[in-house]
C-alpha cells in the first residue's frame, strides 16, 4: 500500500545539491545589494527542513567575495573546459520555501543536479564550515 | 462532580437511567464544560462562541452525546470495559465527542482569533525566549537582541510565501499546527518579533478563505472538477511516459512510487546499470515531473499521481 502523500512529498522535495537560478532580491543582505533585484544567479539546496517545505538554498558568485571553509568552490559544467569557476557562499545558507523554489527554473551552466563526486565535496565542505 | 458515578452509567446501559442519574450526568458534564471552556456554539451553532450556557444548553449537549453514543456504536463492546474503567472510559467518550463537534464547527466558522492567540502563547512561554522593551514584549528562538530590530526585514514579506495551514475536517487540534507555523516563521525570520505581530502573523497562516464566501462549493462542483483535473492529467501523463522503455518505467516504479526508495547500489545491480546513469535517469525523471506538471494541492498532487502510475505500470508490464 503505497503512502501517496509521502511519494508525493518526495518527488516535489528538490534534491539536495540540486541548482537553481535564483533572483538576487531572495537575498537583501551585502552579498546582493549591489545587484538590480531581478539579477540571476545560481543557488545550490543546501538541505531540507524536516517539514519538507522549506529548503536552505546556498547562493554562489563567479567572484570570490569570501575565502576559508565556509567557500565551496566548484566548476559547476566539468565538461566545458570554458567554463567558469563559482563560488558558493555556505556561511549566507538562507531558508527559501519549496514551492516558490520549484518555480523558479532549475540548472546552472546545463547541469541540474551536482554528480556524485560534485555532492560529496560540497558535503565535505559543509562540515568543514558547519561542523 | 468530576467523575461519572459507575451506578448510574450502568443504569443508563441497561436502559433504567433515573432523573437522578440524568442529573448526575448533567453535572458532571457540565463540570467538564467550564473547566475546559467549550464553547456553547459547538453544541447550539445559533449562539455566539462567547454566549453564556444555559440549562437547555447542557441538556442539548447530553441528548447529542447520547446520540452520537448509539450512531457511532461507542457501546457496543462497552461490556468488555471492567467496571472500574467505566467512568474515565465515559470522560474519554465525551471529550472525543467533543473534539468532533470542535471540528465540524471549524469546518464551517474557520478558527477564532483567541483560540490561535491562547495556544499560541502557551507555545511560546513553553519553548521560546522573550523579552521585554517599552511595554512590549518581543520573542524569539534563540536570544533576543533587541539591536537586531533595526536591521530586521519586514516580517509580512518573509512569510508571505510560507505554506497556509488548511483547515480540515481532521484537525481536531490546533496545537501543533499553530506550532509548525511558529517554528517556520521563525526559520525564515531570524529577528525578534512583537507578541501582537507575531500572533497575527500565526493566525494569517491558517488558510480561512473558504470560510469568507457565503456558500460552499456543491458535492457536484467537486466531482466536476475531478473529472476535469482526471482529463487534464491525460496529456501531462501521456507527455511524460512518452519514449519511455518497460525498464525505464521499471526503475521509476522500484525507486520513486514505493514508500522506502531502495539504495541506488542495489537498484544499479539489479537493472545492471551504471550507478551514476542510474542516478542520472531517476533526476532528470523527478524534475521532468515537477516541471510537467504543478499540483495545486496535495489531492490533487496525489490523484496525478496515482494516473502516472497506471500508466508506468502498464508500460512496464507490456
Amino acid at each position: 500500500m503505497q503512502d501517496w502523500k509521502k511519494i508525493l512529498m518526495t518527488i516535489y522535495t528538490p534534491d539536495i545539491g540540486s541548482l537553481w537560478a535564483v533572483p538576487n532580491k531572495v537575498w537583501n543582505n551585502g552579498f546582493a545589494h549591489n545587484k538590480a533585484g531581478e539579477d540571476l544567479h545560481p543557488a545550490l539546496v543546501e538541505r531540507i527542513a524536516p517539514c519538507k517545505t522549506i529548503t536552505h538554498i546556498i547562493p554562489g558568485t563567479t567572484k570570490d567575495y569570501k575565502q576559508g571553509s565556509c567557500v565551496f568552490k566548484i566548476k559547476i559544467n566539468q565538461k566545458d573546459p570554458a567554463a567558469i569557476t563559482s563560488f558558493f557562499l555556505i556561511k549566507l545558507s538562507m531558508p527559501f520555501t519549496k514551492d516558490t523554489l520549484i518555480s523558479l527554473s532549475q540548472g546552472w551552466d546545463g547541469v541540474d543536479v551536482l554528480n556524485e563526486k560534485q555532492l560529496a565535496d560540497f558535503k565535505m565542505q559543509l562540515k568543514f564550515c558547519k561542523g | 462532580m468530576n467523575r461519572f458515578n459507575i451506578v448510574y452509567i450502568n443504569d443508563l446501559l441497561n436502559g433504567k437511567l433515573s432523573i437522578e442519574g440524568y442529573n448526575h450526568i448533567l453535572s458532571v458534564v457540565g463540570y467538564y464544560t467550564k473547566l475546559n471552556q467549550w464553547p456553547v456554539s459547538i453544541i447550539v451553532p445559533e449562539k455566539n462562541r462567547d454566549s453564556r450556557w444555559e440549562k437547555e444548553d447542557y441538556e442539548e449537549l447530553i441528548q447529542q452525546y447520547f446520540e452520537w453514543l448509539l450512531v457511532k456504536g461507542k457501546l457496543n463492546y462497552v461490556h468488555k470495559v471492567p467496571d472500574s474503567y467505566r467512568s474515565y472510559y465515559f470522560l474519554q467518550l465525551l471529550i472525543s465527542f467533543i473534539s468532533d463537534k470542535i471540528s465540524e464547527y471549524q469546518k464551517t466558522t474557520g478558527v477564532s482569533y483567541n483560540a490561535i492567540k491562547k495556544i499560541t502563547l502557551e507555545i511560546l512561554e513553553d519553548r521560546f525566549r522573550k523579552k521585554e522593551r517599552d511595554a512590549k514584549v518581543f520573542w524569539s528562538d534563540g536570544d533576543v537582541i533587541l539591536e537586531d530590530m533595526s536591521v530586521s526585514q519586514d516580517l509580512d514579506e518573509c512569510i508571505r510565501s510560507l505554506p497556509r495551514v488548511v483547515i480540515t475536517e481532521k484537525i481536531k487540534h490546533l496545537k501543533p499546527h499553530v506550532k509548525n507555523c511558529l517554528l517556520s516563521i521563525f526559520e525564515v525570520y531570524h529577528f525578534p518579533i512583537e507578541q501582537e505581530a507575531l500572533i497575527n502573523s500565526v493566525y494569517r497562516l491558517f488558510d480561512q478563505s473558504q470560510y469568507h464566501t457565503t456558500e460552499f462549493h456543491s458535492q457536484n462542483s467537486n466531482v466536476e472538477l475531478e473529472v476535469d483535473s482526471a482529463s487534464n492529467y491525460k496529456v501531462q501523463v501521456d507527455s511524460l511516459v512518452l519514449n519511455l522503455s518497460a525498464s525505464d518505467c521499471q526503475i521509476f516504479l522500484s525507486y520513486l512510487f514505493v514508500n522506502d526508495p531502495p539504495s541506488l547500489d542495489s537498484l544499479a545491480s539489479k537493472f545492471n546499470l551504471p550507478k551514476s546513469s542510474l542516478h542520472l535517469k531517476i533526476a532528470s525523471f523527478k524534475k521532468k515531473i515537477s516541471t510537467t506538471y504543478i499540483p495545486v494541492n496535495q489531492d490533487d498532487g496525489v490523484l496525478f499521481l496515482e494516473k502516472l502510475h497506471i500508466a508506468l505500470d502498464k508500460i512496464a508490464n507490456e
